[in-house]
């Protein structure tokens, strides 16, 4: 695209470079504590100390916020209590490990990630003891993805927890775990999950070259890393899966997808994911078939009548108003009487109301957050009617496809669909029923183009694989679940044995 | 966009890239079209459907011996660079003013029924720069919009139930009461809303099964002449001989017949919907016109896409004197399909002279 060679040009022309700056682990540098006082200057968390252990001495730098004491306590000191100079201090510091004296800038990097060094002098040795232990909050449940039945716990801010809720799921030396420092500035783990065997090994290299290719000072949570990895960056539409539930990242492994996690972030990216599994949720798998069906049908076809109930409204009122029957019309037309806009201005102005009160209930404290509902609801909704500045039907219109959005289990789809509505308005105001097919037409083709992870992102109707159709708008029973879906492209299709083995 | 393999589309594109490029604006027209046929007109598209898979196999034919080659390279290839140029240039020029007719068609229809108080200057822009959008993801994503629009028009069929039902359906006896010169004109301006097939000729090398390509072209021919006879014998169950031949558009009176009780007037929506089968075609033609432009010029470049669009635009919109547009796109477009259907027979057949000049030389 042109802009971004613009925006380059732009930041050429600062002449700084991001490579001057940026700290690098694995350049050389001799140790000594005045080198290390000087990296960690200004840093007025860390701990560096002379210590006596046996008849030598050592020094110890660690930084405190990342330690915790009792951790330090038991790896740490109280084997160095027990030393006394023996020949290797490696008999008493068993897990940690050696570091050379040339590596100043790797022993700074351990340092700022949580690891306590000890520097012998004497001895011409450096031992590194992994302590890192910062506070981690508790398992809760996930407030934006809650179900009645399943598993309740969600992923929370530390990568190693998330790893061991996945892992106590799937005890399987299949399950890899790649793990990248991502980001120049923040040096960040990143891990990449995926089953061997059954996750597409194409896909797998795909997910760790981008990973590998990506330049960003750092990333505020797993959905900028996602954006970075995603095919489409443009697209209003999420082209990679994010969950906050367990259940749902494990069940994307076992079909041959792959996990993304950021350190310090609750979510996980799951990538390749189709459009329509947008709108699944987990709860449709421990639902009934015939109940999974029903919920699936109201959130797809949600989709589709969210962003076309009030531009329809616009559309019949401007252009077509011979669709509706006399009584429909007449009605329609009682409730619109008063109102002194035209309906693309009124439809604007309360959908325009609907996204305010959307946001600033989402802004606001949860306690103000009620007050807020009834006075949108029923002041503004009222009022407005009262007032003459919106008609009846529309609010209910509005309300409907406001409470439509929010079905797709998937937040930045329920956003996408409402941020397009406003496009399918604008069309309708433009040209009827023709423009609200041409904005249709124009999606369907934006969607048919996506790709996600280089998989098309949706498949025109004629499904990837025959048996993608049993699990779609359509859940079967669960025995009918025979193979995985076509979009993992999985090297291992069946998901159990078909016949008596 | 999609960059993978250069074969890319599978049994589903090849069978509904053939219904796209068919179905389109002459679905609307065509009991209108047929209308000198009277009450027998349903049997005209089973054999359009015959001729159109006759004149597919030695398309085929000719494409099978040039697995990696379109039409355009063909040419080329057979007729030397210079002449092989002009007919490029010739065939490019055609699809053009196809393309121009299909939006034209659609739009003066927009404007007389749904938009009377529009200019179609806006929607046309519209549709232009849509269709450029669909044609940039290259053909798998031309095919992928003719599945799109294939299913969301096809439904429409279950409506034909209420011509049915308060028609008569005597007339569709098949009465044998026709000319040959009835049958041939009939023919002549049915094979306006058949055309369309021949651009096989043009993504054949795309096609991943080449071998099984015109089992599958032969599909997609079937299902559009399903509907089209369906459309056909509905009118003559709901029409008169008179009211066939007088209504320009047959097809939107059919809809008027439907009654549902919460809408009235449902062919308002349906003719907005039609928009999906016009793009599809559309779409197909401006791929067609923009791999023409890219075989003449010397350094192809993807902007050729883009320098198509003001043509068109000035085709349809531009000063041109009515006589001029009757001859473009009511002569020149339904003689430029024979031509290409021609064209391939030629061809072959200049294969097979140059195949034993080159045997004997060898030899």
């Amino acid at each position: 695209m042109w802009f971004r060679g613009w925006i380059n040009n732009i930041a050429n022309n600062k002449k700084t470079s991001l490579q001057e700056e940026s700290f690098n682990p694995n350049a050389k540098g001799e140790v000594s504590k005045e080198a290390i006082v000087a990296y960690l200057q200004d840093v007025d968390d860390a701990l560096i100390k002379d210590i006596s252990v046996g008849k030598g001495s050592a020094t110890i730098v660690y930084i405190k916020s990342l330690v915790k004491m009792e951790i330090l306590q038991e790896l740490v000191i109280t084997p160095l209590n027990t030393f006394e100079n023996q020949d290797d201090p490696e008999e008493v510091l068993k897990i940690s490990e050696k570091l050379a004296f040339d590596e100043l800038p790797k022993l700074i990097e351990g340092v700022m990630s949580g690891l306590c060094i000890i520097i012998f002098y004497d001895r011409k040795s450096i031992y590194t003891i992994d302590t890192f232990s910062p506070p981690v909050r508790n398992l809760t449940s996930s407030e934006s993805e809650s179900t009645v039945l399943g598993p309740q716990e969600a992923f929370i801010e530390a990568l190693e927890s998330n790893f061991s809720l996945i892992k106590k799921r799937i005890r399987n030396p299949n399950l890899k775990t790649k793990v990248l420092l991502l980001g120049t500035e923040t040096r960040n783990s990143v891990g990449v999950l995926y089953i061997r065997g059954i996750a597409n090994q194409e896909n797998v290299q795909r997910v760790l070259y981008r990973l590998r290719n990506i330049e960003f000072m750092g990333f505020g949570g797993t959905a900028v890393l996602k954006q970075m990895l995603e095919d489409k960056p443009y697209s209003p539409f999420p082209q990679f899966g994010i969950t906050q539930r367990v259940d749902a990242a494990v069940s994307a492994l076992l079909d041959g997808r792959i996990v993304i996690f950021l350190n310090g972030s609750p979510e996980a990216a799951i990538c390749p994911t189709s459009f329509f599994e947008m709108f699944v949720s987990p709860e449709d798998y421990y639902n009934r078939w015939t109940t999974a069906s029903l919920l699936r049908s109201l959130r797809f076809f949600g989709f589709f009548a969210t962003i076309m109930l009030t531009p329809l409204y616009v559309s019949v009122l401007t252009y077509h108003p011979e669709v509706l029957p006399s009584t429909l019309l007449s009605l329609l037309m009682e409730s619109r009487t008063k109102v002194p806009f035209p309906p693309v201005i009124e439809v604007l102005i309360i959908e325009l109301v609907i996204e305010v009160l959307r946001e600033a209930g989402a802004r606001m404290p949860t306690k103000i957050g009620q007050t807020i509902g009834i006075v949108g609801g029923i002041v503004i909704g009222t009022a407005a009617v009262d007032a003459g500045l919106a008609s009846n039907i529309l609010i209910v219109l509005v309300a409907i496809s406001a409470l439509l959005s929010f079905l797709p289990p998937n937040f930045l789809m329920s956003n996408g669909s409402r941020f397009i509505r406003y496009f399918f308005i604008l069309a309708a105001a433009l040209y009827g029923f023709l423009g609200q097919m041409i904005a249709l037409a124009w999606l369907l083709a934006h969607l048919a183009n996506l790709t996600s992870l280089g998989s098309p992102y949706m498949t025109p109707v004629i499904p990837r694989s025959a048996t993608d159709l049993l699990d779609s708008v359509l859940r079967a029973p669960i025995n009918f679940f025979i193979k995985r879906k076509g979009i993992s492209r999985s090297k291992k299709e069946l998901t159990r044995p078909t016949d008596e083995e | 966009m999609d960059k993978g393999n250069y074969q890319k589309l599978n049994q589903y594109h090849v069978i509904f890239l053939i219904n796209g490029g068919i179905a389109g604006l002459g679905i609307l027209t065509l009991p209108n079209d047929l209308s000198s046929m009277g009450f027998n007109q349903w049997l005209v598209p089973l054999i359009l459907g015959l001729v159109a898979n006759l004149a597919l196999f030695p398309m085929i034919k000719l494409c099978s011996n040039y697995p990696k080659n379109n039409l355009y390279e063909i040419n080329e290839k057979l007729l030397g660079p210079l002449l092989g140029k002009i007919i490029n240039i010739l065939i490019t020029g055609y699809a053009i003013i196809a393309l121009s007719r299909v939006l034209r068609g659609y739009l003066t229809l927009i404007q007389t029924t749904l938009l009377p108080q529009k200019s179609i200057i806006g929607p046309l822009i519209i549709l232009l720069l849509l269709s450029a959008y669909v044609v940039k993801g290259g053909i798998k994503s031309v095919a992928r919009f003719a599945i799109l629009g294939f299913f969301l028009t096809a439904w429409t069929i279950y409506f034909s139930q209420w011509p049915i039902i308060n028609g008569d359906v005597r007339n569709f006896l098949p009465l044998f009461n026709f000319t040959r010169n009835d049958f041939l004109y009939a023919f002549h301006r049915g094979y306006f809303s058949m055309l369309g097939y021949e651009i096989i000729l043009f993504y054949f090398p795309y096609i991943m099964d080449q071998k099984r390509a015109f089992k599958h072209a032969s599909i997609g021919i079937w299902i559009t002449m399903f509907l089209y006879w369906a459309v056909c014998a509905s009118s003559v169950v709901y029409f008169s001989i008179w009211q066939m031949s007088h209504l320009r558009y047959p097809v939107l009176s059919l809809l008027k017949s439907i009654q549902l009780s919460f809408v009235e007037r449902v062919e308002n929506f349906f003719i907005a919907l039609w928009v999906f089968l016009i793009l599809s075609t559309a779409c197909l033609l401006l791929w067609l016109a923009q791999k023409g432009i890219k075989s003449i010029l010397k350094k192809p470049t993807d902007l050729s896409l883009y320098g198509v669009l003001p043509i068109i635009f000035l085709m349809i919109k531009g000063p041109i004197p009515n006589r001029y547009e009757v001859f473009l796109y009511e002569n020149l477009t339904i003689y430029g399909g024979y031509f290409l259907n021609l064209w391939a027979i030629i061809l072959l057949f200049l294969h097979y002279i140059k195949q034993t000049r080159e045997g004997k030389e060898a030899a």
